[in-house]
């Protein structure tokens, strides 16, 4: 039984009872009918398209029912750079990796498009970099960012009809967020539905690391707020849930641990490293390159005694490291580098649940 | 519930106050408070707004169409608000929903109106100024996204915002006494009051509004605060009017206190510190500072008005002088001294009741009781001894004179600028010119009442003198003619009347121009009166308000000015008794009093024994009051009277004839014109049915003797006989005349009419032609005189001739051109450089041409002129500004043209110019400097991109024999925020050009070099001895380490290569992770050639093995991860 996961109340429903709603007629409530078929005549003899939630009766963005569902949950400490590195990764999938893939990326809605547009307007334009997200609340923390991903399927080299192409619901979580009871109820819903987390994690958040990266004021270091250990923990915990929902045994949602703004650990990076290589662009995972960079941010890990994979390994079944730099640099004076945005490998965890959501191939190729 | 005003301001309300739900409580206020609201809307003093509606009690579905279709419909221009007065829910996330009627508590979210909806159709509405007001608990959560921050730059005074009553966590409360609630309640109190007006400039913005009610609910101290969201950009959306206006500034305090009183006084600012300086508190020195400042600053803007200059340059100098002793250095104590001694000086002070007088009497020595009740009023004086100041003084005490505010015959203006141009000071003048001094005929006497008021008046005599008018026009001035006309039919009184309102309005110009009372007085002198009638004119002109009567007097005015007497007794007979002014009830008397005599007129009219008695007496009743209901009726019983003075004159190719109207022309009198070839025979119609009193005739024959006839006539019949006008003929001039200048040569071209006979040519060698020129007489269609000297300016006379059948040839006027011939100018050649180390100039080089000066001319496109092309000087301005100009070639330096130019050098020789070379000038913004970074096979470049840059050319060659070239557009590189190169190991030279496409062409600015040292890569293998015995046989497992094999795509030499081995599950990032386990030194690698280095090495179960090159500047590639350790491969 096919089921359709919605966005904004986050649950599951089965697609025979999502409603339809008729754009033609204001008045007009949504209706109930077969969710699976195209399209319904709505009371008034009008042809309805669009869908709606069962529960939260919301519009569910159009075209959001055919093709998969893949809710991606960002998680990470206070000013660990969850939002710029969505803002860069999302650009980057327009400009870059859908050039790859041979892909085309829409806003699933246009309050995606809104949200997307302030921050990438920000950073790109005015060149500023993002304030901290603050703490929102219920509210904020269940703002998703839907996107679709639509590829041509190509089959020896013809152009042939269109996929239906996948949905995919971004959301963005503070740290602080999960310790609010009423949004970790909410959070736990979308994360027990997610396909994939990506934690990120700031490398000055572990203090061992201070004497690793290039010289910073001590001032710019973060304090309080959970640590990433901490944080993986309230994920797992939600995930697992109450004792009527429990999920028992290492939890099957991959979990792409990413260190970000690895800029700043130059003498790490600059010599001998593959993290400090671009990737190779044609649109598919390359395991040895991945191996690579998992293993040294492994060791990087071990090295200022981190807890992270310990936690890791023993909670899910299939996780990876990643080092990212959404903005190549490090801002000064509350800027970007007047030459611009560079970002540094910020596609490779995307491109791996991409991988484990059988979107894009892997191969063995050096 | 619709109000009339139709403009574009709309509002709607809603209001919600039952609910079915027994969980939702029942509020008190919210329908009375937009009834009230609705009323202080619909306010002309305060919007007016067209409330569209107000929702009672509305259920879900209505709530929810009702404001969609509200916002949907509203146009761009349109300004619209919307309260809405409910509860509002919240659901378990935390959403904002407004509670209908038939909502219910615990299902919110399918029986409630969602605010994210309102919050979408504010943001999708087309309509530019919206102006949202929540009355409703948690109204802050409604719009948390959709308007801020601001994502859409409006143009100013536009934007949507929402004023909700409560922060998000906040209730919105009712009082229980049944008043509005709080927030509403405030809105309406600050619109009716005005103070909501915060900044005072007589408008209520949403800024101005929201501090008031966010002031007013602090005060209150409920958890109540409202909040603001808009994306307006200043200045901000303005949503309704203070009912009291601007507020009264410290500009207009200092007006009224200072300035006014000493223009008034002759230029004597008053002598009270306090005043003088608007010292709020003389005690304290830091505001007498800022006093003493702000005052100073304010006489500069003020010495702008004409009328305070003089004023103003006083007070600066008294201060300077004077008073700046007094506050540099400034001691409070020496102050409080001088502001007490300025009070007791009796030139302002207590000791002079007389100079009080004199000052309000102003230069004509007359002052009102009221003035003086004032000055009574303030205590200083009693009025004992301000009456014996005044008799003393002589000054007189009398009221201002009731001036008229209506011309006394219509359709005046056009009489006043009559008199204007011709020189006149007014009506007199031009009967009776300067000569007349009118001192002894004018007088003012308070006790005679004409009409209902006191009036000035000229005197019997005058008036007897002044009908009589021993002065007439000049007969053959026809303008003059018909104003005499126009007054012919005015009675003595109307002329009294008229020549006061026109002394009046004299004086009220000057004084509306910002004239000083001293000023004033003299204009009235210098318009003939006698000095003490000049003084009471302009004291009563003076004490009249500068706006000269209010609304109704403005309109009744402009009825008159524009003939409609009738219109504006209708308008004053239907208005209500106590919203007319003594004036406008004096008016109304004299408006009365000329309708009841064209009434008389008419009546005269209808028993008229012939039609042109009946016309006389229309035409004055027509003069009396042009829109006089029956002048039309009457009139059409009566054949038209026949139209006078009809014109046929020649205008270019067709002839313009034009004739007076026939007296009065009333309605349904039409005129036909026809034309012939005799007086006799006018038997050929041109027109008919015309309205107008001119006709233009289009088709008519060439040389050809025409006479033309009018008639009038009204329905199909004409009285009298047609008016004839003749001979006129067309003869028309050539066409296209041009002259082409050329060395010792003019050459005439023109275009010859087919009945012309020929044509006759006169020239003026450097003087316009005379009748004494030789005439040149030229059959065909061009002349070319080789008869000039170069340099020369001749003027030529072009006519054509015409036969006529009995009699010698005419010629026409004939068409003038001038032509200067000369040496054709030489083209010049034009290079432009770089000023070196200065990028906003550069160096121009022209050759020097053999005459003439040479311009550079800039244009922003490339040019229609080829080069060497000459041209007449005056196009030289089509094509551009002139950048440069070199009087005889050579080298000039120029400020850089900012944008790209086409840059023309041009001989200029008199009149004429030649195009030398044409070269395209482009600013390319340039690149400061290069950062590199080499990532893997990759380069990546950055730098800072210039603006208007679009794109940069990259060169470059590597040691190894490597080179490329690509361009890079701005957008790839910010996408990537660098440019990215393929590069190998080697060394690498860059060379970035900034590029431009302009003209079709490509441009490069300077270029910036880079070099980036060599990184060679090595690659190295590391070969295991397999063991595939054991537990899984069929498994190899890596037991020991037999050597590295390394590769070097370039020759290089390391100085030391390490094998490490960490044992464990991490891999060594360092060679100091591990144990040295084997180490080479000096190796060298010859490109493309692989080493193997033999070893022997077991490192334990579990552990990671991986080569280090330190010190050396390469990059080291590791094997695939799987190789690097001793587990299972």
């Amino acid at each position: 039984m096919r089921s359709v996961y919605c966005p904004y109340c986050c649950n599951v429903y089965p697609l025979r009872g999502v409603l339809f709603r008729c754009l033609k007629d204001l008045g007009c409530d949504p209706f109930s009918a077969d969710g699976r078929k195209r399209s319904q005549d709505c009371p008034q003899g009008h042809e309805a398209f669009e869908r709606t939630c069962p529960g939260c009766k919301k519009d569910l963005p159009t075209r959001y029912c055919h093709g998969n569902q893949f809710v991606i949950v960002v998680v990470g400490a206070k000013e660990s750079g969850k939002s710029t590195f969505l803002t860069v990764l999302i650009r980057n999938l327009q400009k870059r990796l859908c050039r790859e893939l041979r892909a085309s990326l829409y806003f699933g809605d246009t309050e995606t498009e809104n949200r997307f547009r302030g921050p990438h307007s920000r950073l790109y334009e005015t060149g500023f970099i993002l304030d901290t997200t603050p703490a929102t609340g219920p509210k904020q923390a269940g703002k998703p960012l839907i996107f679709r991903l639509e590829r041509t399927a190509e089959r020896a080299g013809v152009r042939a009809a269109i996929h239906a192409g996948d949905s995919f619901v971004f959301y963005d979580v503070a740290g602080e967020d999960f310790q609010n009871r009423e949004s970790a109820e909410r959070i736990a819903r979308y994360l027990q539905a997610a396909g994939g987390i990506l934690l990120l994690v700031d490398p000055r958040e572990f203090p061992a690391s201070r004497a690793d990266v290039e010289y910073q004021p001590e001032s710019t270091f973060p304090v309080g707020g959970p640590s990433p250990e901490a944080i993986l923990g309230y994920v797992t915990n939600l995930i697992r849930g109450g004792p009527s929902t429990e999920r028992l045994g290492r939890l099957t949602v991959p979990v792409a641990a990413v260190l970000s703004k690895i800029d700043i650990l130059a003498p790490w990076t600059r010599e001998q490293s593959v993290m400090h290589r671009p990737r190779l662009r044609d649109g598919r995972l390359h395991l040895t390159d991945r191996a690579a960079v998992h293993e040294q941010v492994r060791a990087l890990l071990n090295l200022w005694e981190s807890g992270l994979e310990d936690a890791l390994s023993n909670n899910y079944t299939d996780y990876g490291f990643f080092a990212v730099s959404a903005l190549g640099a490090a801002p000064s004076a509350g800027r970007v580098e007047a030459a611009g945005i560079r970002p540094h490998r910020v596609e490779d965890p995307f491109l791996w649940l991409l991988n484990r959501f059988r979107i894009v191939a892997s191969t063995e190729d050096v | 519930m619709i109000s009339a005003p139709a403009v574009e301001r709309k509002a709607l309300l809603i209001a919600v106050e039952q609910y079915d739900d027994p969980a939702i409580k029942r509020l008190n206020s919210p329908l009375r408070d937009a009834r009230l609201l609705a009323e202080t809307l619909e306010d002309k003093a305060i919007g007016p707004y067209l409330v569209e509606g107000i929702a009672g009690n509305p259920e879900r579905r209505e709530f929810s169409i009702l404001l969609s279709r509200f916002l949907s419909g509203a146009a761009p221009t349109d300004r619209i608000l919307i309260h809405i007065a409910c509860h509002g829910i919240v659901d378990l996330e935390r959403n904002l929903y407004f509670a209908a009627k038939d909502s219910r508590k615990d299902d919110a979210a399918a029986t409630a109106v969602p605010a994210d909806d309102l919050s979408r159709w504010v943001a999708q509405s087309r309509c530019q100024q919206v102006l949202v007001l929540l009355d409703c608990c948690f109204g802050a959560r409604a719009f948390t996204q959709s308007l801020k921050p601001t994502p859409v730059f409006h143009e100013v005074g536009q934007g949507k915002a929402i004023i909700a009553s409560s922060d998000a966590l906040q209730y919105a409360y009712e009082p229980s006494d049944g008043s509005p609630s709080y927030f509403t309640g405030a809105l309406i109190d600050g619109l009716r009051t005005g103070a909501a007006d915060v900044n005072g400039d007589g408008l209520v913005s949403v800024d101005d509004l929201y501090q008031y009610v966010f002031a007013k609910l602090e005060q209150r101290g409920k958890d109540q605060l409202p909040r603001l969201f808009s994306d307006i950009v200043k200045p901000h959306l303005v949503i309704a009017r203070s009912p009291q206006g601007p507020r009264r500034t410290r500009e207009d305090r200092y007006k009224e206190d200072v300035l006014e009183p000493a223009v008034k006084s002759d230029g004597r600012p008053t002598k009270d510190i306090v005043r003088r300086y608007q010292l709020t508190d003389p005690n304290n020195a830091n505001k007498v500072r800022d006093d003493v400042e702000w005052v100073r600053e304010h006489w500069e803007l003020m010495q702008e008005s004409l009328l305070y200059n003089g004023v103003v340059r006083i007070l600066k100098r008294e201060h300077s002088e004077e008073y700046h002793r007094l506050f540099d250095p400034l001691d409070i104590a020496t102050l409080a001294a001088a502001i007490e001694r300025s009070r007791e000086d009796p030139e302002t002070g207590d000791a002079s009741a007389s100079d009080r007088v004199l000052r309000a009497a102003g230069p004509w020595q007359i002052i009102s009781e009221a003035s003086l009740r004032a000055l009574e009023s303030d205590g200083t004086h009693t009025r004992r001894a301000l009456i014996a100041a005044v008799d003393s003084l002589g000054v007189t005490v009398a009221p201002p004179a009731d001036l008229p505010i209506i011309a006394p015959v219509p359709q005046l203006p056009d009489l006043q600028k009559f008199f204007m141009a011709r020189g006149h000071r007014h009506l007199l003048d031009f009967f009776f010119g300067h000569d007349v001094d009118l001192g002894d005929g004018i007088a003012v006497e308070p006790t005679l009442t004409i009409i209902g008021r006191q009036e000035i008046a000229l005197d019997p005599e005058t008036l007897e003198a002044f009908t009589m008018g021993p002065r007439r026009p000049d007969p053959e001035d026809t303008e003059a003619w018909a104003v005499v006309r126009r007054l012919s039919v005015c009675t003595a009184a109307d002329l009294s009347s008229l020549l006061v309102w026109e002394l009046v309005q004299s004086l009220r110009a000057a004084r509306d121009r910002g004239a000083r009372p001293k000023d004033l007085l003299d204009h009235a002198i210098s318009l003939g009166l006698a000095e003490r009638e000049a003084r009471r004119l302009a004291y009563s002109v003076d004490a009249e308000h500068p706006g000269l009567g209010n609304d109704v007097e403005r309109r009744l005015r402009a009825l008159i000015d524009a003939g409609k007497v009738a219109g504006a007794h209708h308008s004053i007979a239907g208005m209500p008794d106590e919203r007319r002014s003594v004036q406008t009830r004096g008016a109304f008397i004299w408006i009365d009093r000329r309708i009841e005599e064209a009434a008389r007129l008419c009546d005269q009219a209808r028993q008229a024994a012939s039609s042109k008695d009946a016309w006389a007496f229309l035409d004055r009743a027509a003069l009396l009051v042009p829109d006089h209901p029956d002048l039309a009726d009457i009139g059409a019983n009566f054949p038209p009277p026949p139209p006078t003075s009809v014109r046929a004159t020649t205008d270019g190719i067709g002839i313009l004839v034009s004739w007076d109207a026939a007296a009065s022309g009333l309605n349904g009198v039409r005129y036909a014109v026809s034309r012939g070839g005799q007086p006799q025979s006018i038997d050929h119609l041109v027109e008919d049915d015309i309205l107008d009193t001119t006709v233009r005739d289009q088709t008519i024959p060439v040389n050809v003797p025409l006479w033309y006839a009018v008639t009038a006539s009204r329905n199909g019949v004409s009285a009298v006989t047609a008016v004839v006008d003749g001979p006129v003929c067309v003869r028309p001039e050539v066409a296209g005349l041009t002259a082409v200048v050329e060395d010792g040569r003019v050459l005439l071209r023109w275009k010859r009419r087919p009945e012309a006979r020929d044509v006759v040519i006169r020239r003026g060698a450097g003087r316009p032609t005379t009748p004494d020129d030789t005439t040149i007489i030229v059959e065909g269609n061009a002349y070319d005189d080789i008869e000039v000297e170069n340099g020369v300016t001749y003027h030529y006379l072009v006519a054509s001739r015409y036969r006529r059948p009995n009699g010698p040839e005419v010629a026409t006027a004939g068409v003038g051109i001038t032509a200067t011939p000369g040496a054709v100018p030489q083209p010049v050649d034009l290079q432009v450089e770089p000023v070196p180390g200065n990028a906003r100039q550069i160096m121009v080089h022209v050759s020097r041409p053999a005459e003439g000066t040479v311009e550079i001319i800039g244009c922003v496109t490339r040019p229609s002129h080829r080069q060497g092309i000459t041209l007449d000087r005056t196009l030289l301005d089509d094509l551009g500004p002139v950048l440069a100009s070199i009087p005889s070639g050579g080298m000039v330096v120029m400020n850089a043209p900012a944008r790209p130019l086409i840059l023309l050098a041009v001989t200029v020789v008199g009149d004429r110019a030649t195009i030398g070379k044409i070269i395209p000038y482009a600013p390319i913004p340039e690149i400061t400097s290069i950062r590199q970074e080499r990532r893997g096979d990759y380069l990546f470049l950055s730098w800072v991109w210039p603006t208007d840059l679009p794109a940069v050319e990259l060169r470059w060659s590597q040691t190894d024999g490597k080179s490329g070239e690509q361009i890079i557009p701005r957008a790839r590189f910010q996408d990537d925020g660098a440019a990215v190169l393929e590069v190998s190991g080697a060394e690498v030279e860059v060379r970035a050009w900034p590029t431009l496409n302009v003209f079709g062409q490509q441009y490069k600015g300077r270029p910036v070099t880079l070099r980036v040292p060599a990184c060679p890569v090595v690659l190295y293998r590391l070969h295991w001895r397999e063991d595939r015995g054991g537990r899984w046989p069929a498994r190899a497992r890596a037991t020991a380490l037999t050597g590295v094999t390394v590769e070097a795509h370039q020759t290089v030499s390391l100085r030391r290569l390490v094998l490490v081995v960490r044992t464990g599950e991490y891999q060594p990032l360092r060679a100091e992770h591990g144990d040295i386990a084997k180490e080479w030194t000096d190796l060298t690698l010859r490109a493309g050639e692989s080493v193997f280095l033999a070893c022997v090495v077991a490192p334990p179960a579990s552990s990671w093995v991986r080569c280090f090159a330190p010190g050396s500047r390469v990059d080291l590639r590791d094997p695939p991860v799987a190789s690097q350790r001793t587990a299972i491969r």
